[in-house]
């Protein structure tokens, strides 16, 4: 077990800059999960860590040993890959003992281990079988097994789950995520996908471009991210963001949403451009009272999951969303998840209202800015 | 309805068989004719007995190893082609491995320059390379019959495509387990690549089974003469006996297509990606 270190970390392919300049502590025993879209580095972080590619800058630290000019066999972490990269050719057995092997480790202690993990993950039937008559559950679980019998500083988890179906999904996640806390060893998982990072990490680091944008448990992230590209990011569907109009008179600040003029609270800043509600800040209905705000669209289109309704709304108002350069107007789709009140039907005029308390504001530049109570 | 498909269907394999027919029938001329008297061989060369004999005698098939050091030529052949496989098939597979990837400079030209070298016909460089190596001092032996076809850009070639098509996350799974590059390269990769070997062996084989030039040029003893002399000098031996001839003709073919059924099996197998999904 030991803590990770990245420190001005610089990777260029060429002369395409993938990471700039990171800076990134990972505890020890740590969940930290790497969230971001494709191409935003993660995995290019992954492969430094393992040393599989090599950094163009700074240093990485794994148990406060610098570990840039050690090879991957010196720095005693163990990766699981996107496609498992189980051998083809050794049965489970030969997979799993294989990295043991390679440590010259004798063969009652290999044994010793390989029974270990093969008990703890439920292979013990299939030792003896190849990787090509595994179902995918098992070949996940096989690389998982892989990984632990070396008991690692490190685990190293690229997309683990990408190619497991749904409901598998569910299963193996939850299996890592009680692995991981048994176990205790640091952990940096990789995934483009915010529901495994909000269950599973401890912490989530969230990427763009090679920077990490904000870092921080998965549910200080969701209430408070650090920008317009966090608050886009996480939740499913995505913030609404607004670019409303804003004016000053009568010794106050107003803001025009949903048709309406509203009298910003004392404590909301003046440099904020944009405005930001959670779907599930909405409700349906007219707003009771000072703190709320009223807004009126059409019915486009509705999900219902049962439990739930998303309900999408052709509204008035100027809305946006964080693109890779930086902001870009939306499909103008206002999405709120209502649990309650009649199924609206498409076309239909819809009354939602909002606690102006629940707004993200946000600056020009697209960072946060927090409403200070008076 | 249905009868333009079937039509098609009978053309086609029609087609095929004269083909195969028109490849098969003087193979089955040099078989059935040694395995029937000399006098025979040409009398009946115009009619169909020429593949259907009403007599079978091993007769030349004696002939042959009374008439010439056949046992002689053939170790030889084995040796050099031995030589040539086995080594061709690690220095190749090397090559291969190390232009497809590992990362060094001058790689990509020495890719450029193996597949130039791949259009060269032996002919063109047999006459400078025989003064080269007699300039040294190297002849008739059966080393300097194997080693300039060691390294063959066509078998270069063939292992780098397939090491480039093999799923890199296996090289990347055995590093990080703990394996050095030679130890990737020979405990996951190799088994992985067992129809490329089989290709390149076959390949190499083929190749220099019926090599004749290089021979005729380096070599003066009988006893490191390889089977392609050998026929030739038998041919050269009176009385002319085509009975004979053809029974040589059999026994040197004979190798040949017990390595084909043998690598066959790898050849139709598929390409180990069976453990990565995806």
């Amino acid at each position: 077990m030991a803590e990770v270190e990245f420190e001005q970390v610089h990777k260029a392919f060429g002369g395409h800059t993938v990471i700039p300049a990171l800076d990134l502590q990972v505890r020890d025993g740590e969940l930290l999960v790497l969230l971001g879209p494709s191409g935003c580095g993660k995995s290019t972080l992954l492969r430094l860590l393992a040393g599989l590619e090599a950094a163009t800058g700074g240093e990485i630290r794994i148990g406060g040993r610098a570990v840039n000019r050690l090879g991957p066999r010196e720095r005693n972490i163990a990766m699981v890959f996107q496609n498992y990269a189980l051998y083809p050719h050794k049965t489970v057995r030969g997979n799993l003992e294989f990295p043991l092997r390679m440590r010259g480790m004798r063969r009652g202690e290999r044994d010793r281990r390989v029974a270990e993990a093969a008990r703890a993950l439920g292979l013990d039937a299939v030792l003896d079988k190849r990787p090509a008559e595994l179902s995918g559950g098992q070949r996940q679980r096989v690389a998982m097994g892989r990984a632990i019998v070396r008991e690692p500083d490190v685990f190293l988890m690229d997309e683990p789950l990408s190619n497991l179906d749904a409901r598998l999904r569910v299963q193996i996640r939850a299996e890592i995520g009680a692995l991981q806390r048994r176990i205790g060893v640091t952990t940096l998982y990789v995934t483009h996908d915010q529901v495994e990072a909000m269950t599973l990490g401890d912490r989530v680091a969230v990427m763009r471009d090679g920077v990490i944008q904000q870092i921080g448990p998965p549910a200080a992230l969701y209430e408070h991210p650090a920008n317009l590209f966090v608050a886009g990011f996480l939740g499913s569907p995505a913030m609404n963001l607004f670019e409303p109009a804003f004016e000053q008179r009568d010794g106050a600040r107003w803001m025009q949403l949903g048709g309406d003029w509203i009298r910003l609270p004392e404590g909301v800043p003046q440099q904020i451009r944009y405005a930001g509600l959670r779907p599930e800040a909405f409700a349906a209905g007219e707003a009771e009272g000072e703190g709320s705000i009223t807004l009126r669209g059409e019915v486009k289109a509705v999900e219902s999951l049962g439990h739930e309704r998303i309900v999408y709304l052709g509204t008035e108002d100027r809305m946006v969303e964080p693109v890779p350069d930086g902001i870009g107007t939306s499909e103008g789709l206002l999405a709120a998840r209502l649990t309650d009140g009649p199924m609206p039907s498409l076309g239909e005029t819809m009354t939602l209202c909002a606690n102006a308390g629940n707004i993200h504001w946000f600056a020009e530049d697209g960072t946060a800015i927090e409403a200070v109570d008076q | 309805m249905n009868r333009w498909p079937r039509t098609r269907a009978a053309l086609a394999y029609a087609l095929l068989l004269a083909f195969t027919l028109l490849f098969v029938a003087p193979v089955l001329f040099m078989l059935v004719g040694s395995l029937k008297p000399d006098d025979l061989v040409l009398a009946e060369a115009g009619t169909l007995r020429a593949f259907f004999p009403d007599t079978i005698s091993l007769d030349n098939y004696r002939a042959v190893f009374e008439r010439v050091p056949f046992g002689l030529y053939l170790a030889s052949s084995l040796i050099i082609n031995g030589l040539i496989v086995g080594l061709g098939l690690l220095v190749n597979a090397f090559a291969g491995y190390a232009l497809a990837r590992l990362r060094w400079w001058g790689r990509e030209a020495m890719l450029a320059l193996v597949l130039a070298v791949l259009v060269i016909p032996f002919e063109a460089i047999a006459i400078p390379l025989f003064y080269q190596l007699s300039w040294i001092g190297w002849r008739d032996d059966w080393l300097v019959q194997a080693i300039p076809f060691v390294a063959n850009p066509l078998a270069i070639f063939l292992f780098y495509s397939f090491f480039l098509g093999l799923p890199r996350e296996l090289e990347e799974a055995a590093r990080v387990d703990g394996a050095g590059v030679l130890r990737t390269f020979f405990v996951i990769v190799v088994p992985n690549a067992k129809p490329a070997f089989a290709s390149v062996a076959i390949v190499l084989f083929l190749f220099h089974w019926g090599m004749y030039l290089w021979p005729l040029l380096m070599t003066t003893s009988e006893a490191v003469r390889p089977l392609p002399l050998g026929i030739a000098n038998f041919h050269t031996l009176p009385p002319l006996q085509w009975g004979d001839i053809m029974a040589f003709g059999v026994l040197m073919v004979l190798p040949v297509l017990i390595l084909f059924v043998v690598f066959q099996r790898w050849f139709v197998r598929g390409v180990a990606s069976t453990g990565v999904k995806g």
